[in-house]
C-alpha cells in the first residue's frame, strides 16, 4: 500500500452520499455495471458455442431421417440387401485365392521353378476351379448391377426434383418482391438481371426490334439506371418464364409404381441364385481333384467347403428377407440418430448412399488415445513420482520446467516430426530381419495408431506429470513424517502412504491426459493415415499398426469442402457435438474423482 | 538418500543381521549389506530414473533434429549469419535443375542395385557363392551412387519462383532435368506476419474480456450457487478440444455472419478459446489475494474501484500477465481453430499490401506458421529440395513459440518466491 493513499486529501470527512455522476448513479455503481456487462457479454458468447453447435447439429437428424427415407423409396435399401450375397461370393472368391497363393508358396518352398508352378497352378482343373468360381457369379453380378442402376436413376430423380421445387420457390420470392413498388435493385440483382437479357437476346436473334430494346436496357443498367415500370415489366416477365420453364422440367415420381421397377422379376432372381448355387457346387466337386500334396491346404479345402455350405444355408433366409421387403415402412426420427450413432460407415460424396456413422471414427479415436495413454500413463506417473520424491532439488529443478515445456510444443510440429521423423523409422524398423518373428512385420503404412499413439503419449505426459505432480506435493507432510518416524523406508513410504493418498489426484490428472489426447487434431490428422475403416481386432496387437481416421481428424479434413447446411456439414457438427460432449464428461468426470476423495478423506 | 537407508535398515533389525553375517568378515552397525528389500528398493528408484530421463531423452530428440536441420535454413555460414531471405520472402515454387547426364546415369545404376536385390532375394538359401558375389556389386554401386550425388549436388541449380522470372537465359533442357516443387523456395514472411497478425489481435480481445470478466467475478459478484455454476462451467469449457471451436468460428463467423475466411474472423475464433483459460487464471491470482488487502483500503474510506485498482489489480498482475503469455503461446501454437477460419495455404501479398478500403484489412485471409507447416508436410514430397522449407518453418515456429513458453514458465517460478502469502 503506497502511504499518499492513506492520507485523505479532504481535510472534512465526507458521510454524505456519493457524487451523481449518470443517470443517478455514482460512479462506482457505473464501473460496476460495466464489468457486469463485459461479463455477461462474456459469459454469454461462451454459452453460444454449446447453443450454436447443437443449433447445426439438430438438424441433421431430421436431413438424415428424408435422406434414407428416400434411400428405402427409391429402392436402393432393397439393391442393398441384393448386394450382401454379392459381397459374400466376393469374400469365398478371396478365400479361393488365398489357397492358391498359399499353394504357390509352398510350391516355392520345395524348390520348383517359376516355368513348372505356374505349369502346376494353371492346369486344366486347377483352372477350372479358381477360375470357374470367379465365373459362377458373373449372371448374379449383372443382375444386381441392372437393378442398382434403376434404383440410382429414381433416387436422383427425386433429387433433381426437391431442387427444382427448391429454386421454383426462390423464383415465386423473387416475382412477389419485384412485383412490390418499392422494390429497389441491388448489385448482385443488376448483374442477374443483364445476364438474363442477354439470354433473352440470344433466343430471339431473328427479332432485331426486341434485340435493339434489349440493348438498349442493359447498357441503361449498366451505367447504373434504378428499375422504372416499363423495365419492371421485362424483368417480371423474364422471370415467369423462368419459373414456367422450371416447372416443366419437375417429372414428379410415383414410388409405388417406380419401386415396382427394382423389385419385380424376383422370380428371375431366385432363379439365378439357385443356378449359381448349382454352378458352385460343380466347381466345388472339381476341387476335390486337386493334389495339393500338402496337408495344411488340405484343410483349408474343407474349410472352404464348409463355407461354401454356410452361404447355401444362408439363401432361403436371404429369400425370406427379400420376399418381405417393404418399400413404405416408416423411418422414425431415432432410427436417424441411431444410425448416426453405431454406424458403422462414414461414406461421402458416394453415386449410391450417404453414411454418416459415428463407430469408425470413434473407435479410431479410442484406439489411438488408449494406446497414448497406455505409454503416457508410466512415464508420466513414473516421472512425477521420480522428481517429487526420489530425486534431488536440482534435478527437480530442472526436469519439472522441462516437461512444462513439452507441452507448450505446438502439435502441428509434433504431428510434422511424426511426418517426417518417426514414421519413417517404424516403417523401417518392421523391415529389420531380426524383428521378423513378429507378425504383422514389415507394415504397410509408415502412418499408422502407434505413429500418432506415440506422439500423443508425448503430449499427454506433461499433462499428467504436472497434476500428478502437484497431486503428490499436496499430500500432507504429517503423513510422510509418520510413515518414515514407524521405520518405514522412503520407497515404502513413497509406494504405500504417498501415492495412495495422491491416488485421486493421479487418476483425474490421468483422466484430463484422456482429455487432452482424445480432442487432438493435428497430430492425428498428419499421422493417422486417415483410412476410415473400423479398425481389425482380429489382428492382434498388429491393430495398432492399421492406419485410421479420428473424430477430430474427419473435421479438420471435411470441413473446408462441405456445403453451408448440407448433410455433410451437420454431419460435422455433429461429430463436434460428440467430442464436445466426451470432454465435457472427462473434465466433470475428474472434478468428481478429486471432490469424492475430499470428501471421504475429511 | 542412500545413506539414510542404511541407518534405517540398521536400526531396524540390527541384531539379525549381525546374527546371520557373523560366520562373514566382522562389520559394524552401519557398514553396508546385502539385503533382497534393498536390491529392489534400488532397481525401483532406478526405473522411476530411467523413466523420467526416458520422456526428457525422447523429446530433446525431437527438439535436437529440428533444431539441427531447422538452422541449415535459417542460418547461413557467411557475414550475417541469419537468412534473411528466409525469414522475409514470400513463399514460392522452387524449380530444380539437375545436370541430366549424372541422373541418367544415377537412374540406371540404381534399376542394376534393384534388380540384383531382387535376384539375391530368389536365390535359394544353398547358393552362398553367388550370394556373395552379388552383395559385392551392390556395394560397389552403392559407392558409385555416393559419388554421382556429390557430382549432381555440385552442378545442380536452384531457383525460387522470382529468380526464375528474371533468368535470361533459362537452362537447356539436353543438359539439364527440370522439376517443380510448390512451397519450396522462397522463405515465410507472410507467414510469421500473419501469426503475428493473428496472436496480437486475439489477445487483446482474450484479454480485455478475460480480465473485465474475472474483475467482475472475483471482487462483484456475490458467492452462490449460481456464481459456482458459471464459475464451473468456464473451468470446463477450457478442456473443449479447439477443433469443436474451430468447427464453432467457421459456422458463425465465416458462414453465418458471412465474414469469409478472414483476419476477424480467426481473432475471434481464437480469442473465444483462450478466454475461459485467461479468466481462470486471472480470477485465481486475484482470488489468492488475502481478504485484509480490500478490508485495509475499504476501511480507510476508498471506494470499491479504488480498492480494486490501487490494492488488487497491482498484486494480481504478475499472475495476469503470466497466465496470459501462457495463453499466447497456446494460441500461437494452435493449428485446428484458424485452418477454416483464417489461414491461407499460399497468399502472395502481404496484408497491408493493395488494399481498396481500411476495413479490407480485417476480411483477408493471412498465411499463419502453423498452417504453413501442415500444408507443407502433409502436400508436399519430402526430399532434399523440400526439407529445407519444412523443417526451417518447424524451427522458426518452435523458436516463438518456445519463447512465450519458457518466458511463462520462468516468470511464474519468480511470481510464486516473490508474492507467497
Amino acid at each position: 500500500m503506497k502511504p499518499e493513499n492513506l492520507q485523505p486529501k479532504d481535510t472534512i470527512p465526507k458521510f454524505s452520499k456519493r457524487r451523481v455522476v449518470l443517470w443517478g448513479k455514482d460512479s462506482d455503481s457505473i464501473i460496476k455495471g460495466f464489468f457486469g456487462c463485459t461479463a455477461t457479454v462474456a459469459i454469454v458468447v461462451l454459452f453460444l458455442i454449446t447453443l450454436f453447435l447443437i443449433k447445426e447439429g439438430a438438424g441433421f437428424v431430421g436431413q438424415y431421417q428424408k435422406s434414407l427415407k428416400l434411400y428405402r423409396l427409391s429402392g436402393l435399401e432393397y439393391v442393398e440387401i441384393l448386394k450382401e450375397r454379392r459381397a459374400d461370393h466376393t469374400a469365398l472368391t478371396q478365400y479361393l485365392n488365398g489357397i492358391k497363393g498359399e499353394w504357390i508358396k509352398s510350391l516355392k518352398d520345395e524348390g520348383l521353378t517359376q516355368k513348372d508352378i505356374s505349369k502346376t497352378v494353371m492346369s486344366k482343373e486347377a483352372k477350372a476351379v479358381f477360375i470357374g468360381y470367379l465365373r459362377t457369379s458373373s449372371d448374379l453380378r449383372r443382375f444386381i448391377k441392372e437393378k442398382m442402376d434403376t434404383a440410382i436413376e429414381i433416387r436422383d430423380q427425386e433429387i433433381t426434383n426437391i431442387n427444382l421445387k427448391e429454386s421454383l420457390d426462390n423464383y415465386a420470392e423473387k416475382i412477389s418482391l419485384v412485383g412490390n413498388y418499392s422494390f429497389k435493385l441491388s448489385p448482385e440483382d443488376r448483374a442477374e438481371f443483364i445476364l438474363k437479357l442477354k439470354e433473352d437476346s440470344q433466343k430471339h436473334t431473328f427479332d432485331k426490334e426486341k434485340l435493339s430494346s434489349n440493348r438498349q436496357l442493359i447498357e441503361s443498367l449498366q451505367d447504373g439506371i434504378p428499375l422504372n415500370t416499363q423495365s419492371r415489366e421485362i424483368y417480371l416477365s423474364l422471370l415467369k418464364n423462368e419459373y414456367l420453364s422450371t416447372e416443366k422440367l419437375i417429372q414428379p415420381i410415383d414410388f409405388a409404381t417406380s419401386i415396382l421397377k427394382v423389385t419385380n422379376e424376383k422370380e428371375r432372381y431366385f432363379s439365378i441364385l439357385e443356378k449359381t448355387q448349382s454352378d458352385m457346387e460343380a466347381v466345388l466337386d472339381k476341387a476335390d481333384l486337386i493334389e495339393f500334396n500338402n496337408s495344411d491346404l488340405d484343410k483349408r479345402r474343407e474349410r472352404f467347403k464348409e463355407l461354401n455350405t454356410i452361404f447355401f444355408n444362408k439363401l432361403s433366409e436371404h429369400k425370406l428377407i427379400i420376399e418381405n421387403w417393404d418399400p413404405n415402412k416408416l423411418v422414425p426420427f431415432w432410427e436417424s440418430l441411431g444410425s448416426f450413432l453405431t454406424g458403422k460407415e462414414w461414406i461421402t460424396a458416394s453415386d449410391q448412399q450417404d453414411w454418416y456413422g459415428l463407430i469408425p471414427l470413434l473407435s479410431g479415436s479410442l484406439i489411438i488415445s488408449c494406446l497414448a495413454l497406455f505409454i503416457a500413463i508410466p512415464l508420466g506417473v513414473g516421472a512425477a513420482i521420480y522428481t517429487n520424491q526420489i530425486s534431488t532439488s536440482l534435478e527437480k529443478n530442472l526436469i519439472k520446467p522441462y516437461i512444462e515445456f513439452i507441452s507448450a510444443v505446438p502439435s502441428v510440429v509434433i504431428g510434422f516430426f511424426g511426418v517426417v521423423v518417426l514414421g519413417e523409422a517404424i516403417r523401417l524398423m518392421s523391415q529389420l530381419g531380426f524383428l521378423s518373428w513378429v507378425p504383422f512385420f514389415p507394415i504397410q503404412e509408415r502412418l499408422n495408431t502407434f505413429t500418432a499413439g506415440s506422439l500423443l503419449a508425448l503430449m499427454a505426459i506433461p499433462t499428467i506429470y504436472t497434476l500428478a505432480e502437484d497431486a503428490i506435493n499436496n499430500v500432507p507432510n504429517h503423513l510422510k513424517e509418520a510413515s518414515l518416524a514407524m521405520g518405514a523406508t522412503p520407497l515404502q513410504t513413497t509406494f504405500k502412504v504417498i501415492v495412495p493418498s495422491a491416488l485421486s489426484g493421479i487418476i483425474s490428472a490421468i483422466m484430463l491426459g484422456f482429455g487432452r489426447v482424445i480432442g487432438e487434431t493435428m497430430v492425428v490428422l498428419l499421422c493417422a493415415g486417415n483410412r476410415i475403416k473400423i479398425p481389425e481386432l482380429s489382428d492382434g496387437l498388429g491393430v495398432f499398426f492399421q492406419p485410421v481416421h479420428t473424430m477430430t481428424g474427419i473435421i479438420a479434413q471435411e470441413m473446408g469442402e462441405v456445403v453451408n447446411g448440407s448433410l455433410h456439414y451437420r454431419a460435422l457438427f455433429m461429430v463436434g457435438i460428440v467430442l464436445f460432449i466426451a470432454s465435457l464428461i472427462i473434465n466433470l468426470g475428474a472434478q468428481w474423482v478429486v471432490k469424492k476423495y475430499n470428501k471421504m478423506e475429511s | 538418500m542412500g545413506r539414510k537407508e542404511i541407518q534405517q535398515n540398521g536400526k531396524l533389525e540390527p541384531f539379525n543381521l549381525m546374527q546371520k553375517n557373523s560366520h562373514k568378515e566382522p562389520t559394524h552397525l552401519f557398514s553396508k549389506r546385502f539385503s533382497k528389500k534393498k536390491v529392489l528398493e534400488e532397481s525401483v528408484t532406478y526405473l522411476l530414473r530411467t523413466l523420467t530421463y526416458l520422456v526428457i531423452v525422447l523429446a530433446g530428440y525431437l527438439f535436437l533434429d529440428i533444431a539441427y536441420k531447422g538452422s541449415k535454413a535459417i542460418f547461413k555460414t557467411e557475414a550475417p549469419f541469419i537468412n534473411t531471405q528466409f525469414l522475409t520472402e514470400k513463399p514460392q515454387t522452387l524449380h530444380v535443375f539437375e545436370p541430366l547426364e549424372i541422373d541418367k546415369k544415377l537412374s540406371k545404376i540404381r534399376s542394376e542395385v534393384l534388380s540384383l536385390n531382387i535376384k539375391t532375394k530368389s536365390l535359394s538359401s544353398a547358393n552362398t557363392e553367388q550370394a556373395k558375389e552379388y552383395s559385392t556389386t551392390i556395394k560397389a554401386h552403392n559407392n558409385e551412387i555416393k559419388r554421382l550425388d556429390i557430382l549432381r549436388k555440385k552442378d545442380r541449380l536452384t531457383f525460387s519462383d522470382t529468380e526464375y522470372r528474371a533468368l535470361e537465359f533459362t537452362p537447356s533442357l539436353d543438359e539439364f532435368k527440370y522439376n517443380t516443387y510448390a512451397y519450396s523456395g522462397g522463405g515465410i514472411g507472410p507467414a510469421i506476419i500473419g501469426t503475428t497478425l493473428l496472436v496480437f489481435g486475439s489477445i487483446l480481445i482474450a484479454l480485455t474480456m478475460g480480465v473485465l470478466c474475472a474483475i467482475y467475478l472475483s471482487e462483484y459478484s456475490k458467492p452462490g450457487r449460481s456464481l459456482q455454476a458459471i464459475r464451473l462451467s468456464i473451468l470446463n469449457l477450457s478442456g473443449v478440444p479447439s477443433i469443436v471451436f474451430g468447427l464453432f468460428g467457421f459456422g458463425l463467423f465465416v458462414l453465418y455472419l458471412d465474414w469469409g475466411v478472414s483476419l476477424i474472423a480467426g481473432w475471434f475464433t481464437l480469442a473465444l478459446m483462450a478466454l475461459p483459460v485467461i479468466i481462470t487464471a486471472s480470477e485465481e491470482s486475484m482470488r489468492a489475494i488475502p481478504k485484509g488487502f480490500r478490508e485495509g483500503s475499504l476501511a480507510l474510506g476508498a471506494s470499491k474501484w479504488t480498492c480494486i485498482r490501487t490494492n488488487v489489480l497491482p498484486y494480481a498482475l504478475p499472475g495476469i500477465l503470466t497466465s496470459s503469455i501462457m495463453g499466447i503461446a497456446r494460441v500461437a501454437g494452435e493449428t485446428a481453430p484458424i485452418m477454416f477460419t483464417a489461414a491461407y495455404a499460399l497468399r502472395d501479398r502481404l496484408p497491408w499490401e493493395g488494399l481498396e478500403n481500411t476495413t479490407d484489412f480485417f476480411f483477408q485471409g493471412v498465411m499463419a506458421l502453423p498452417y504453413h507447416i501442415y500444408v507443407v508436410s502433409s502436400k508436399i514430397p519430402q526430399n532434399e529440395y523440400t526439407q529445407n522449407m519444412q523443417y526451417g518453418t518447424a524451427l522458426v515456429f518452435l523458436l516463438i513459440v518456445g519463447s512465450f513458453a519458457l518466458s511463462s514458465i520462468i516468470l511464474r517460478a519468480k511470481v510464486r518466491k516473490k508474492y507467497d502469502w
